[in-house]
């Protein structure tokens, strides 16, 4: 996921259109921008190419999941492409 | 003029912040000036309602929510006829904001989409001036507005939906050219390319879509490819295409991976 402050590791928790829930040991702050891709396998989707979304939006808020502190981003603007 | 902002923008940039001294913020967007000053009119004798900005097109909604916090956008109806899309891309513009629809006629089909969508009310254009401040009010208060006709409606496509989810057997039928069109969405293609595809017009790819839509209880391109990818729609659709040996585009044998963000 790319943040203000450069790369940072995440792991999806959950996903939905308009955000993403997601883990790391590195969160980026409330309010701030970040970009990230997400990739829907040629497997399941039926198309010839892996079809990539690509996502632009921001953190919204921060949230303890039993020892876990999770970030929610909504997703501004997206890109669709196979 | 297209863009007439009427009073100055607040300081507050959260949307929220500055509410209880502000008053509750209202965008008319309205592509008819006479109903734009109208209310206008209406909301001025009312110490606690804030017109912030009127606008007469989509585009300069845009640009109004993206400059001014607001709470409650008045939106003519007309202004998103045939932009299936605009509704879920306004909320999600502009979270804080609320949006009600003006519409000269009720029906259906439109005014469940239209609640779907993400709107807090809809409300006809001959609606009373006191109606409407009490609605602007209620739904700035995080109600939703919404007759009892309408009630019904809205619980009827609840059931319809929720039936058709908890019944596996019960699997919503598209067409053919409806996943074709589902397909080439998938691929990133603009309503435009997809209408040239399949040999057909913008208008029928639009109308193809917001059938698609409906079926599958989404309500944009991405909600679209996310269902393709948790119900494997498309997958599903190749291979019965490829055992009625159609031809189509070959499928690599990539095993799938779960949805990950990098």
């Amino acid at each position: 996921m790319e943040t203000d402050d450069g790369w940072v590791d995440a792991v999806t928790e959950n996903i939905s259109a308009n955000g993403l829930l997601f883990a790391g040991r590195q969160l980026p702050a409330v309010n701030s921008r970040v970009s990230f891709n997400l990739s829907m396998p040629s497997a399941l989707m039926g198309t010839e190419a892996d079809v990539m979304i690509y996502c632009s939006g921001r953190i919204v808020r921060h949230q303890q999941q039993g020892v876990e502190t999770m970030a929610a981003a909504v997703i501004d603007e997206y890109l669709l492409k196979a | 003029m297209t863009l007439d902002y009427r009073d100055p923008p607040s300081n507050s940039s959260d949307g929220h912040g500055d509410q209880a001294t502000a008053g509750i913020r209202v965008i008319l967007a309205d592509s008819q000036a006479i109903y734009r000053v109208g209310m206008k009119k209406v909301f001025a004798l009312e110490d606690d309602i804030r017109v912030v900005a009127q606008v007469e097109t989509l585009t300069n909604l845009y640009a109004a929510l993206e400059r001014y916090p607001t709470d409650v956008v008045l939106l003519e109806g007309q202004l998103i006829v045939g932009t299936i899309d605009a509704i879920p891309d306004l909320v999600r513009k502009a979270p804080n904001a609320k949006f009600i629809v003006q519409v000269t006629e009720t029906d259906e089909s439109n005014t469940v989409e239209l609640y779907r969508r993400g709107v807090r009310g809809v409300v006809p254009r001959s609606i009373s001036p006191d109606l409407l401040i009490k609605c602007v009010r209620k739904i700035s208060d995080g109600e939703t507005w919404i007759d009892n006709q309408s009630i019904s409606w809205v619980i009827e496509a609840y059931r319809s939906q929720a039936a058709t989810l908890t019944n596996p057997r019960v699997q919503p039928k598209l067409s053919k050219k409806e996943l074709a069109i589902i397909g080439c969405i998938t691929r990133g293609m603009r309503n435009k390319e997809i209408a040239y595809q399949i040999g057909t017009t913008e208008q029928v790819v639009k109308n193809y879509l917001r059938k698609v839509y409906d079926k599958l209880g989404v309500s944009d391109r991405l909600e679209l490819a996310l269902y393709c990818l948790h119900h494997e729609l498309l997958k599903k659709y190749v291979q019965e295409s490829e055992a009625e040996t159609v031809a189509m585009p070959s499928r690599n044998g990539s095993v799938g991976v779960p949805v990950s963000a990098k």
